[in-house]
């Protein structure tokens, strides 16, 4: 879990004042915890997020954005930056478009996948990862799924344990909306 | 837009009325039954040029790079780039060639203040936040909350942090959101210069005209309003209508030209016509002469229109 803490626009050292953030329904968070957890779970190095703001902008949901400096205040604005996180489960889970902007940094929990595998996850299939890709997690959760070091997304891995049924099965968690457009053609260019 | 060949959509439409101010008239006619060349750029968020055509290499790909942009590429053997793994892992962007134009004319450098005005579906946006880097802010705007779902989209596949996205009408942007260091004025107009990738669409009818002007004009002034001194208006068109371009463009310097230059604008590698001083019985501001005007036949691309209007103000540090 996170221990999420609010700062000040001055505290997160943006040039915007706090009315204009709640205006916004921007609630600015403390870095550390959110990096911290990112690290641990990904190893995505100390410096990933410099230069980055994080805030809650839902109840469910922290994004990111780089110094989101003098965006009006209003109820005109719609989103800023990229989803980061979700929250409001057991275990808070980085998003399918952070992945792909951070994923290719991370040094453990990231499986990089062979074709076939890659074309089953973008069409949201099961995957079954070999002993050597399962050596890279820590174990079940959420992680990030790569191809020829491109990173695509999220899965979620039942087990590493190889006394569980489930050990080495990993669901994708590509979303529908994305993988509707790759149902019938192959991003690889090869017959269906 | 009027259709204007319901009898035969795959025949290009009655251009005539620009016989006088296209050169190589006939070959502009040609170049509209040509199909449009498949472009797109590489995305600095996630790869480097030379790392893009290394994969484009790898997946068996033709490309070509672009003359005269740096990283974008003319592709001649996919027909969806839109599907391949490149484009799904956000490696690059599908962008008509003519329409990297505007954005190549902004003169964009971190830590600037940008507004897109009329930013969906996004493509432009998109390359601008690219472009200028992680260190600006990048305000795209569109009055249509639906069409704004694409831009969304690309915005998330790109990994693009530096941008905010804001609904309101562009006629009538509020003065709240403050000034701005660069400002995109690609207004809605009758996209007839589109026509090698919509055949749907024609020259506009005095109607059209008449709507679609009176919003070209209100964006057009709303920009050079919130525009910082030294700072840089870009108005774009993908229409050949003078009425949609140096028109519009010679009204609004009409009211505000005091305080305003037109840039003169040239692209290495790229060929243009300069912007009309006069059309028909009108006369324009002679300045508009430094506005460029881009037809098919040229680089083989869509058609636009682009005229960069600077403040003469002092920049602020």
């Amino acid at each position: 879990m996170i221990e999420l803490r609010e700062i000040t626009a001055h505290q997160a050292g943006i040039d915007a004042d706090d009315r204009t953030c709640r205006c916004q329904n921007i609630e600015l968070l403390a870095p550390e915890p959110i990096v911290e957890y990112l690290q641990q779970l990904y190893q995505f190095g100390h410096d990933a997020f410099d230069g980055c703001v994080f805030f809650k902008s839902s109840r469910k949901h922290i994004r990111v954005a780089t110094l989101p400096m003098a965006i009006p205040p209003g109820p005109d604005i719609d989103r800023v930056g990229l989803e980061l996180l979700r929250i409001d489960m057991a275990t808070p889970r980085i998003s399918t478009v952070a992945a792909m902007t951070w994923g290719r940094r991370a040094g453990r929990n990231a499986v990089d996948t062979s074709q076939q595998q890659c074309l089953a996850y973008l069409r949201r299939n099961p995957i079954a990862l070999t002993d050597r890709q399962l050596s890279g997690c820590t174990g079940r959760g959420f992680v990030i799924i790569r191809h020829e070091t491109h990173p695509l997304g999220v899965g979620f891995l039942e087990s590493t344990r190889p006394e569980d049924d489930h050990c080495g099965q990993m669901r994708s968690m590509y979303p529908s909306a994305f993988s509707a457009e790759l149902q019938e053609t192959s991003p690889f260019g090869n017959p269906r | 837009m009027s259709p204007t060949h319901p009898e035969d959509s795959d025949s290009p439409p009655p251009f005539e009325r620009y016989r006088s101010i296209i050169p190589e008239f006939d070959q502009f006619l040609g170049a509209l039954n040509r199909p449009l060349p498949t472009c797109v750029w590489a995305n600095p968020n996630k790869t480097t040029p030379q790392q893009l055509e290394r994969y484009f290499e790898s997946h068996h790909i033709d490309y070509r790079p672009l003359g005269w942009v740096d990283g974008a590429y003319r592709l001649s053997n996919v027909s969806s780039p839109g599907t391949r793994f490149g484009f799904v892992a956000g490696l690059y962007h599908v962008q008509e060639e003519v329409s990297l134009l505007p954005v190549e004319l902004m003169d964009l450098h971190p830590g600037q203040r940008i507004l897109d005005a009329c930013a969906a579906p996004g493509s432009k946006t998109t390359r601008i936040a690219t472009t200028v880097g992680q260190e600006a802010t990048v305000i795209a705007n569109d009055r249509n909350f639906h069409r704004m779902a694409p831009l969304a989209r690309s915005v998330d596949r790109l990994g693009i942090t530096n941008t905010a996205v804001m609904v309101h009408d562009a006629t009538n942007l509020p003065g709240h959101i403050g000034t701005f260091d660069r400002l995109l004025a690609d207004v809605p107009c009758s996209c007839e210069a589109t026509w090698r990738k919509n055949h749907e669409v024609g020259p506009a009818d005095d109607a059209d005209f008449q709507r679609l002007c009176t919003i070209q004009r209100a964006i057009l002034a709303r920009c050079l309003q919130l525009c910082r001194p030294g700072g840089r208006v870009v108005y774009s068109t993908c229409s050949f209508a003078p009425e949609e371009n140096e028109a519009i463009v010679d009204t609004v310097l009409a009211e505000h030209g005091d305080h305003w230059d037109l840039v003169p604008t040239h692209i290495d590698g790229f060929k243009t016509s300069p912007g009309l001083v006069r059309w028909q019985d009108r006369r324009f501001d002679p300045r508009l002469q430094h506005a460029v005007r881009v037809y098919p036949h040229q680089n083989d691309t869509g058609g636009f229109f682009v005229a960069v209007l600077e403040h003469r103000g002092e920049p602020h540090d």
